[in-house]
């Protein structure tokens, strides 16, 4: 898949957050068709959008993002899913790993590591799903 | 880890030794620390400018930790203040994550998403929890703000 034809949801409830990570993807010419404050909002857009990648925060109120994904991952197995959240320990990345998602990025994002992880599952694919 | 004298480090040691000197926040947001983390027997109000979030720790450390913005120095119209306080809450929300991902190997501990207190005039310290402080100064938009994290903590039993 071409990168600009790549449509990518971003879901975190800090707004600060959402803008910034939208504003590296665009930077990039990547092609961010949405922004969701909570998984609530995300459930919706993806309802009756395609996206091909969902960048999800996993500490949100209500509903975590990693039921998010548990979610995305189910009803939508085109869609791959990269986790971020403030908290590394090895027991969170590998929820958010046996959760579905295809990779996971501590906070705060680094513009080069977050553009290798959207590079690498589209060069792949997704085959990795 | 046991000390040579045989008397194993405590909570305070690891929580010191796990808080980042630095943190770069997409590039134009700095936390830089500004005072080392110290038991504190009270929590005062610093100025009536101080707004206050608060985040529940759960795990091997259960409590909150309760992180200030002080904008005493700074004359803020109300869009720029709602502005500062979403880059104030994320920014505390990355500062605790990062230092709980530290502390992984001694305690293994998660965090609540951030929840607004406003303005704490005064605050109690429950005996059962221990209390510790530090400081940071938040440097955003080319302004410097004071930032003091508190944690009331206690390890599970």
């Amino acid at each position: 898949m071409n990168k600009k034809d790549a449509r990518i949801l971003v879901v975190d409830d800090s707004d600060f957050s959402r803008k910034e990570i939208s504003k590296y993807l665009e930077a990039a010419n990547l092609n961010v068709v949405g922004e969701a404050s909570s998984a609530k909002e995300a459930t919706n857009f993806i309802k009756d959008r395609h996206v091909d990648i969902a960048i999800v925060d996993i500490v949100m109120p209500e509903i975590s993002g990693l039921e998010l994904t548990e979610f995305i991952v189910e009803n939508n197995p085109d869609t791959a899913v990269i986790c971020i959240s403030s908290l590394a320990q090895e027991n969170i990345v590998m929820e958010a790993i046996s959760a579905g998602a295809s990779d996971f990025i501590q906070k705060p994002i680094k513009q080069e590591q977050l553009l290798e992880s959207i590079y690498k599952l589209l060069s792949n694919g997704f085959d990795n799903l | 880890m046991i000390l040579e004298t045989g008397k194993p480090l405590s909570l305070d040691f690891y929580l010191r030794k796990a808080l980042p000197e630095e943190l770069n926040i997409f590039n134009h947001i700095y936390l830089v620390s500004d005072t080392p983390l110290l038991k504190s027997n009270k929590i005062v109000e610093k100025t009536k400018y101080e707004n206050a979030i608060k985040f529940i720790l759960q795990g091997d450390l259960q409590g909150h930790c309760l992180c200030f913005i002080d904008t005493y120095e700074h004359k803020l119209e109300s869009t720029q203040l709602n502005e500062l306080q979403s880059v104030f809450k994320e920014s505390a929300n990355i500062l605790l994550g990062n230092t709980l991902s530290a502390l992984e190997k001694n305690y293994l501990v998660s965090i609540s998403h951030p929840m607004e207190q406003g303005r704490l005039s005064s605050y109690k310290i429950e005996d059962s929890f221990d209390s510790y402080s530090t400081s940071y100064k938040l440097i955003y938009n080319l302004k410097e703000y004071y930032v003091r994290l508190v944690f009331q903590i206690r390890e599970k039993r």
